[in-house]
């Protein structure tokens, strides 16, 4: 089962993302953020096996969120995935470089860029444990 | 592999707008120079992970190995096209099976209305706010939010109209958050404009699919894009119409796996100024607002009615239970202490669910803000809205039936009750005029307040009106007071075009008799040249009701108390029956129509007679109403008949009295 962090201030938004992960056929369980503050508190408490965030949020962006997990001796281990909408390609594309920075997905996000990004995590890092409901 | 594909997307783009546009045979050959990169790049990706079909593959094929010259760029345009198409086609049908997953589960899109529609009104305050403090950055950092948030579901949803609007519109708030656009009045005009037409397009959800909605006007997103877009700066090579970036790989270089770097149009970077750390402050507003909200959980109105309804009864039963003469007369101290006990958590339990169908008048203000805003940009007068007594609650079903009044009224003040600028002047009056709302609690009742410092009614021509329509006499003349009352009257506005007079006759009566359904009254004040003042009396909730419980022989029946002016006991000799048919009764030296509820109902009456008499005001006219006794006075839960009795006449509604027996409640307007 891999634990995944959404962060995003649009509860709905989170909504359609999980469902988005759920039609993966990886198994999953959602946990929940709506800024970058209090996503980061979550990552804390969770450690999850990934962070999917959006970037424009109130309080915290999700910018300031990367950097600052980046700066974070055990949570700078956790991989992110930005969600972006078209128009901030240029701000999602340059967090590319930081190291925790996975892939910048754009939203409306597919089960199927969403199913290759779990793959090539669980396959990067065959420790976390998984199971596969569909096959 | 998907990453690349997108870049691909925007790539052919690129390349198809620059040979649209007329651009220097440079630009053109750069974009084939990334375009045959990428296609290259792309076709040894898939060669593992063959996802591509085969005629993108041909395709890709084809312009890997395409020259750079423009001769090349003409003959490719075609296949350019068809990748374009195949290319979104393998993207959105991919999208379309997750978007129609979503946009069937009832409740998704449920939400999605309720927060778009948060979204929009905050937008709306959000603006007016600008207005007044353009420096506000949170404020507009959150407008710019709501619109991308609103894009970005309606995206999730493929609701593709809403998301083309939202996604306009939110491109003219970045380069107004960035600096390179004043939002000018115009420009919020405009913004507003598209927040309504959001709002109009998420009314049709349900009636339309959501992929169906129809588009926003051509004119709307002409203009926004003209915001969006401005002719005076560089145009992106790509001016296609859903990406507004084309290849902008800035600093990071797309193909880096492969360890080739692309050479990038030089203008295909980012048309304007980057939105600095665009979203990176929180809106301290936000923030508050936000912690403010929490715990807070939406309810169906439904299942909170029905919840107030069962406190109704528990509340009834609870007093019948407590005057049961069993008990009552029991010497059980433990019991009637439990039973004290009991009726004070009941009384809580009552007012806390009365207080959950109780909002903020302030939700109804602020949308006058709006229509303020909008009245004084198209009037040309400068008006400014003052509201005091925002956290003042009412009950929702009031405040919703409010709203069409207020407009109306506060439309009279700013056409009619304010005067031009330049008259305000002459009158040494401050420049910009003023319109107040005030809610205030007072004696029970809640008072909304509507206030104007223009020119006032004028009596004179108020009178002049009345005679000429005919609903006075030549020669009679009221008192101050019911001049005023005179615009009220149903032939006043209607009778004909009000244009030569202060005009507030205009759709008055339709007001007064909004307010009298909502069991409210209206006052007028006003001094000529100083302004007029509306005052609307409420009752705190519909639900409830102040009653004065009258016996008639063995039945009960509840007169609101809003109605009943004084009461007494007559003197025989009082009551003069008019050619054997009328009763009259004369009080203070004026006979009044008397109604006895014993006759009305056809029960019969106690010995009482002459009984007493209560004096009832209903639609202005006062008459008195004889009964048997009066019983006392008591907060009543208005239980409505159902479907059988609704129509009955003169009755309201029944209510369960303390002893556990049924009053009906009078409709005073219809007693007459």
């Amino acid at each position: 089962m891999l634990k995944i962090l959404l962060v995003d201030d649009s509860p709905l938004m989170r909504q359609f993302v999980a469902r988005s992960l759920s039609m993966t056929e990886f198994e999953v369980s959602v946990h929940h953020a709506d800024n970058g503050r209090s996503g980061i508190q979550a990552a804390r408490e969770l450690m999850p096996d990934l962070i999917i965030t959006d970037l424009n949020m109130p309080e915290m962006s999700g910018e300031e969120m990367v950097e600052a997990l980046l700066l974070d001796k055990v949570l700078c281990e956790i991989p992110v995935v930005i969600l972006t909408a078209d128009s901030e390609q240029n701000r999602a594309e340059s967090l590319l470089r930081h190291a925790n920075v996975q892939a910048c997905l754009r939203k409306p996000v597919r089960p199927e860029d969403l199913r290759q990004q779990l793959e090539r995590m669980t396959a990067d890092a065959p420790e976390l444990v998984m199971e596969r409901s569909a096959w | 592999m998907t990453d690349l594909r997108e870049q691909l997307i925007e790539s052919v783009h690129a390349a198809l707008a620059a040979q649209q546009e007329v651009v220097g045979e440079a630009q053109i050959t750069q974009s084939f120079a990334v375009l045959s990169a990428l296609a290259r790049e792309i076709l040894s990706a898939d060669a593992t992970n063959s996802q591509l079909e085969e005629s993108i593959c041909n395709d890709l094929r084809a312009l890997s190995g395409a020259g750079s010259s423009l001769d090349v760029a003409e003959h490719f345009r075609e296949v350019l096209l068809r990748l374009d198409q195949s290319l979104r086609s393998s993207r959105s049908s991919d999208i379309e099976a997750l978007s129609n997953e979503l946009a069937e589960d009832p409740e998704l899109v449920q939400e999605f209305l309720v927060e778009s529609r948060e979204h929009l009104s905050n937008v709306e305050s959000g603006l007016l706010a600008l207005e007044r403090a353009p420096d506000d950055k949170d404020a507009l950092h959150a407008v710019f939010r709501s619109f991308h948030t609103i894009k970005g579901l309606a995206a999730f949803l493929g609701a593709h109209s809403i998301q083309e609007l939202a996604h306009e519109t939110e491109s003219v708030l970045d380069l107004v958050r960035s600096g390179a656009l004043a939002l000018h009045a115009e420009l919020t005009d405009l913004i507003l404009q598209s927040a309504d037409v959001l709002n109009s397009m998420l009314n049709q959800i349900g009636e339309l699919p959501l992929g169906g909605l129809p588009r926003a006007s051509r004119s709307l997103l002409s203009n926004l894009a003209r915001y969006a877009r401005p002719q005076g700066s560089p145009k992106p090579v790509a001016q296609a119409p859903v990406l507004e970036v084309p290849v902008v790989a800035s600093e990071v270089e797309p193909v880096s796996e492969s360890g080739q770097t692309l050479p990038l149009p030089s203008q295909a970077v980012a048309p304007l100024a980057e939105p600095e750390a665009a979203g990176d402050s929180g809106s301290t507003a936000e923030v508050s607002k936000k912690s403010n909200e929490t715990g807070v959980v939406r309810i169906d109105t439904a299942k909170l009615e029905y919840l107030i309804d069962m406190v109704g009864e528990l509340v009834i039963t609870e007093s019948v239970v407590r005057n049961d003469t069993g008990i009552a007369t029991g010497q059980d101290p433990v019991l009637s202490r439990n039973l004290a006990q009991l009726a004070r958590v009941v009384e809580e339990v009552q007012k806390t669910s009365m207080s959950m169908r109780m909002v903020p008048v302030g939700v109804l203000f602020r949308k006058m803000t709006r229509l303020v805003r909008d009245l004084s940009r198209k009037s040309g007068k400068q008006v400014e809205l003052v509201t005091a007594g925002d956290d003042v609650e009412l009950d929702r079903t009031i405040v919703e039936e409010l709203a069409d009044p207020m407009v109306h009224m506060i439309r009279n003040a700013v056409d009619h009750g304010l005067e031009s600028k330049s008259e305000r002047l002459a009158a040494g009056k401050s420049e910009s005029g003023t319109v107040t709302l005030k809610a205030l609690h007072d004696a029970g009742d809640i008072v909304i307040e509507i206030s104007d410092n223009g020119k006032g009614l004028d009596k004179d021509r108020i009178l002049a009106k009345a005679r000429r329509v005919g609903l006075l006499a030549p020669d009679q003349t009221p008192e101050d007071a019911d001049i005023f009352k005179l615009i009220f009257e149903p032939g006043f506005s209607t009778a004909a075009k009000v244009t030569d007079l202060s005009g507030r006759g205009v759709g008055m009566d339709v007001v007064k008799k909004h307010i009298q359904r909502l069991r409210g009254r209206i006052d007028i004040r006003s001094v000529l040249g100083q302004g007029c003042t509306f005052t609307l009396r409420l009752p705190l909730t519909l639900a409830i009701i102040d009653g004065l419980v009258v016996g008639v022989g063995s039945q009960r029946y509840i007169l609101p108390m809003f109605a009943v002016r004084e009461m007494f006991s007559p003197n025989p000799d009082a009551i003069v029956t008019i050619e054997n048919r009328a009763e009259a009764a004369l009080f203070r030296e004026k006979l009044l129509p008397l109604v006895r509820l014993s006759r009305l109902f056809g029960v019969a009456d106690g010995n009482a007679n002459p009984g007493i008499l209560i004096v009832a005001e209903a639609r202005d006219q006062i008459f008195c109403i004889a009964v048997d006794q009066l019983i006392g006075k008591q907060e009543v839960v208005i239980k409505n008949l159902g479907k059988t009795f609704r129509d009955v006449p003169a009755i309201a509604g029944g209510a369960i009295l303390g002893d556990g027996r049924v009053g009906l409640i009078l409709d005073v307007n219809a007693l007459r």
